[in-house]
């Protein structure tokens, strides 16, 4: 998109050109520079999106991110107490897990746990480039790469730390990527994380995003995901950045033959958020399962974007994402299912409901089918409403006062999505932050 | 128990009068039965008890256990120990049938100023009560009514009657729908309850009910007033003569 080049630069467009002059730009190796350069060129070029663009109509960045957000130095290191803290707060705080803690955009060994076992590698991003193994270079930056997309040119310029792990096998229990923030003061804190799962493997990744309250930092987050052939992946995230927080993330996921994925992402945080997922079938007779639920309250924007490729025949593609929306908030949902004209036999089913709580919550939804194949089974819907009446005056009519009616009713509909999810530890830990957030949220009225 | 006294009702947003002075009274230990033709307004009043928002009370009073019934919200005369027995039980997907009846229990005792009751305690009371109602372990695993057939939901409203143990149960239509083995379970059920504390009004367009659930007092409805009050002998007096009478009178 050449159309910015001649507009004046936002804010938060010059703090990053600004920060691409600087001296504070992660170097090396060459073969990572080649891509950051690429990288700070692509955004050059481009600048933030804005609504002129089809795939940000709903969220324009240029807008909605009204100061500069410079990339976060070195913070210093907050009490360790209170990391320990917002740790114990994550959803999946009681699950046995192994993690890997990064603090305000740092890896920090101190607080993570990486046995898991000879079967999986993890590794700290930021450590293992001098000498990184075949399946980084080969794979980072590279698995479903958009260099036209600023979320990940941005995050390819700045990103120094980030979790690289290997699963070989099957993994004894999830590896929790967990991402705290507590620095004050607009700034953007970036991370990339490789998931490399090989053929037969099965991975469980879970990613949880916390914010300190009160901070207005933007968190960018590239997650590059590749699942080799006959492999299973079990991908579940959490976003609970703070109120104040931009939290802009990409999912890429690519598919080998016979393999079957299964990512789910929650919403709760963030002023404003953008969850992308770019998916692509590399092989055939392979399975993606894409769902997600948001609940948003006051003023806040959730924008989910999804684009799935059935580049190759005989895959199968689920899409169900739930939306809570309260007060003003505005939640969005876009997806693309793209099934190229050699994919015969694709079968693809997209599905995204909005709970609107209040006249004023807004729900955009834009489903984009392009089939290029004929022998092919798509659909798609949307859906809108308030709570039933009916069933509102029948669980009052056995007790249940209003607002744990209310409660009850909202969790049914979210739990809908939560059922996408295959572990009965994790689906639980999901159904207690949704009850987490309706406590907090009826109580505040 | 129950005093209603010149209850006028209409439904809100609309002109049409449904309840055009209703008198009942109820005492606990009695069972009254509520007959009469289709649109007498039966349902308007079981609604109008349990507190349903679609309609409007334009004059009269309804006094329960000394208070004010119409100034109560939905949830409290629920823990005040009315309970309505729907005539079509609403399905409520996502919801799953154990967490709805043991928070509609612990949320009437927590009212009631009561302890709330472990989860032990009322897997074993739901267990018991379902066994004898003849409610399936795998009806409860389902969502609130969700893929039960008539028969079953009728059942469920029992069964939920039973857990609750309420002081006044309000059965609108119960019999409808049922087969003649289904009616049994449920009067059975409600038969079970019966008892010198507790009161019942049973709503029904037709006599067959009332051979398995004997009423002490039947009440005729019609066109929005109780015509005729007698004893059970009335019940048996409108299946052979129908309603014809009432109707002619009413208009």
């Amino acid at each position: 998109m050449q159309m910015n080049s001649a507009v004046e630069k936002t804010p938060a467009e010059a703090a990053y050109l600004v920060a691409f002059d600087g001296d504070g730009l992660p170097s090396g190796p060459a073969w990572l520079d080649n891509q950051r350069s690429a990288a700070r060129a692509a955004f050059v070029a481009s600048g933030l999106p804005h609504r002129r663009i089809e795939e940000w109509k709903y969220t324009d960045l240029r807008n909605q991110l009204a100061a500069g957000y410079p990339p976060l130095g070195e913070a210093p290191l907050a009490d360790v107490a209170r990391f320990q803290e917002m740790i114990a707060a994550s959803p999946f705080a009681g699950l046995d897990t192994a993690r890997a803690v990064f603090a305000d955009g740092v890896f920090r060994p101190e607080l993570s746990n990486l046995a898991l076992g000879d079967d999986v590698d993890i590794l700290s991003l930021a450590e293992c480039l001098d000498e990184a193994p075949d399946w980084v270079t080969s794979n980072l930056g590279q698995v479903m790469s958009r260099p036209d997309n600023a979320i990940a040119a941005l995050n390819m310029a700045f990103a120094r730390h980030g979790a690289a792990v290997r699963v070989r096998g099957r993994q004894e229990k999830p590896l929790e990527l967990i991402f705290l923030h507590t620095a004050s003061g607009h700034h953007t804190v970036t991370n990339r994380n490789l998931i490399v799962v090989e053929e037969g493997a099965h991975a469980h990744i879970l990613e949880s995003h916390l914010g300190a309250s009160g901070q207005e930092y933007l968190a960018n987050i590239v997650t590059e995901i590749s699942v080799g052939k006959s492999a299973v992946l079990d991908h579940v995230k959490v976003q609970m950045e703070a109120d104040g927080a931009v939290h802009l993330s990409d999912v890429n996921i690519w598919l080998g033959e016979n393999a079957n994925a299964n990512s789910f992402v929650a919403s709760t945080g963030a002023s404003v958020s953008r969850n992308q997922v770019f998916a692509e079938f590399g092989g055939e007779h392979t399975n993606l399962n894409l769902s997600g639920a948001c609940m948003l309250a006051g003023s806040q924007h959730c924008d989910t974007t999804l684009e799935v490729d059935h580049a190759v025949p005989h895959c199968t593609s689920r899409e169900l994402f739930k939306l809570v929306l309260d007060d003003t908030s505005r939640g969005i949902f876009q997806g693309k299912v793209s099934v190229r004209p050699n994919a015969q036999k694709t079968d693809g089913k997209q599905m995204a409901q909005a709970l609107l709580l209040a006249e004023t919550a807004e729900f955009d939804a834009k489903p984009e089918l392009e089939i290029f194949a004929d022998d092919v089974v798509c659909g798609h819907g949307a859906t809108a409403g308030d709570l039933d009446e009916e069933h509102l005056y029948y669980l009052r009519a056995r007790g249940i006062p209003k607002r744990e009616a209310m409660a009850l009713l909202i969790a049914a509909f979210i739990g809908e999505a939560f059922d996408e999810v295959t572990s009965d530890d994790v689906r639980e830990a999901l159904a207690g932050f949704a009850g987490a957030w309706l406590d907090q949220h009826t109580e505040r009225g | 128990m129950l005093d209603i006294k010149n209850l006028h009702v209409k439904i809100a947003d609309e002109d049409t009068e449904i309840l055009k002075g209703v008198n009942l009274t109820v005492n606990p230990g009695e069972v009254h039965a509520i007959m009469g033709p289709n649109g007498s307004g039966k349902s308007t009043l079981s609604y109008v008890l349990s507190g349903k928002e679609d309609y409007e009370v334009t004059e009269g009073s309804v006094t329960y256990d000394g208070a004010d019934l119409l100034d109560m919200e939905i949830e409290e005369r629920a823990s005040a120990g009315l309970f309505l027995a729907f005539q079509y039980p609403i399905e409520i997907p996502g919801v799953p049938t154990m967490t709805f009846l043991r928070t509609a229990l612990n949320a009437q005792r927590k009212a009631r100023g009561e302890e709330e009751l472990t989860t032990p305690a009322f897997m074993k009371l739901v267990k018991e009560k379902a066994q004898q109602l003849k409610v399936r372990p795998e009806m409860l695993k389902r969502p609130v009514n969700v893929g039960f057939s008539g028969g079953e939901k009728k059942r469920a409203e029992i069964l939920q009657m039973a857990v609750l143990e309420p002081k006044l149960c309000v059965l609108d239509e119960t019999d409808s729908g049922l087969d003649i083995d289904a009616l049994r379970v449920v009067a059975e059920g409600v038969n079970a309850l019966r008892s010198p504390d507790r009161a019942m009004i049973v709503i029904t367009h037709y006599q067959r009910l009332l051979e398995y659930i004997v009423p002490d007092v039947v009440h005729v409805l019609s066109n929005g007033r109780v015509v005729k009050t007698g004893g059970k002998e009335l019940a048996l007096e409108l299946e052979a003569n129908g309603y014809a009478e009432f109707e002619t009178e009413a208009a």
